[in-house]
């Protein structure tokens, strides 16, 4: 029974450090393009990444890379308008920018996952080692005083007395 | 025994409680209010001086302005520039709707959470077309020609409005955030 109240006290105190989605008031929408669904998945993988808490210079550094990615997209749709068959190089330039964007965001997003939760396993296991020695210390601070008396009385060096301070 | 147990288990959840509490203030990520901070700056790198005396600007005068986004939304954003003209009589955007004016340009850009990204938005009136008692401009904007489709009255103010789109990821969509305008009048 104390066991399983233990873990669901942990378990509690777990779920409830996840921090909720924020929300944001919507106005009007546009769409974006359907062919540079690569690049919005990269985005989204990127910024999941991000929320987990992956280190900023390397969100920036695949920022960067989806930037560039996106100038490919871009100069791919204007070639694309004028007629140019050179633009579906640049979405293929594009699409290979975001795929590498997106495992490398993965890799990220994993690597964040693992650390915020051994943070968490660590934050809680502390807190319940410190409630033990905790209570520990107060169940048995009576015996503190006596403890301290037999290790100052085991560290004590016995001397025997000389025969001549006995006589005198 | 059995009583020590028991005040060990009391003790044991009391101090539980505290360093739970204490660990999860520890670890929660501390709250923000999220928000994209945008900026236009003249050539000289300031709020102010977008264009000549009096808000006036000469045909053919080269004008050098900056958007700058600063995203502090907390994660990576995908940010969208959406450029209008407008004039005195037109609707512009509000704080939940853009405006309905045709776009005169629309640029997209990642922006990393605490970082600030600039666009560039050079433009130059290359020429004043008057039909039916409105005049209309020809503008070099970013090295392309446009022909503006809203016309002013001679004499009377015209406007470039700037808005925000932020892509929202759950709804694969880009949304209106928000707004800015700067006025000017052309002069021959």
């Amino acid at each position: 029974l104390r066991t399983g109240l233990f873990v669901l006290l942990v378990s509690l105190a777990l779920a409830s450090s996840f921090p909720a989605a924020s929300t944001m008031t919507i106005a009007q929408e546009t769409p974006v393009n359907g062919s540079g669904n690569q690049l919005i998945i990269a985005f989204q993988a990127v910024q999941k990444a991000d929320s987990l808490g992956a280190p900023a210079d390397q969100v920036a550094k695949l920022s960067a890379q989806l930037n560039n990615a996106l100038g490919y997209y871009n100069t791919a749709v204007e070639l694309a308008a004028q007629g140019n068959p050179t633009a579906s190089e640049y979405f293929q330039l594009s699409n290979q920018t975001s795929t590498v964007v997106i495992a490398k965001a993965l890799i990220l997003q994993s690597d964040a996952e693992n650390s915020r939760r051994n943070e968490l396993l660590t934050a809680y296991i502390t807190a319940i080692v410190a409630a033990t020695m905790s209570a520990l210390l107060v169940l048995e601070y009576h015996q503190i005083p006596n403890f301290l008396r037999k290790r100052k009385l085991l560290n004590t060096k016995l001397r025997l007395r000389d025969s001549n301070e006995t006589q005198g | 025994m059995k009583r020590k147990a028991s005040v060990f288990l009391v003790l044991f959840l009391f101090f539980l409680s505290i360093y739970a509490a204490i660990a999860f203030y520890a670890t929660t990520p501390k709250p923000s209010q999220p928000f994209i901070g945008f900026g236009i700056y003249s050539h000289e790198g300031q709020l102010l001086g977008y264009t000549g005396p009096n808000s006036t600007v000469v045909l053919n005068q080269p004008n050098e302005w900056r958007l700058n986004v600063t995203n502090k939304m907390g994660s990576l954003q995908f940010v969208q520039v959406i450029s209008r003209l407008g004039n005195q009589t037109t609707i512009p955007p509000n704080a939940t709707s853009p405006a309905s004016l045709p776009v005169l340009a629309n640029s997209t850009m990642f922006v990393p959470n605490q970082n600030t990204s600039l666009l560039s938005f050079n433009w130059t009136i290359t020429a004043v077309t008057p039909s039916g008692g409105l005049d209309y401009l020809t503008i070099d904007l970013n090295g392309h020609s446009l022909n503006s489709t809203l016309g002013s009255p001679a004499g009377s103010p015209y406007r470039f409005l700037f808005e925000i789109w932020t892509f929202n990821t759950s709804l694969d969509r880009f949304q209106y955030y928000t707004w800015l305008q700067i006025w000017f009048n052309v002069r021959n």
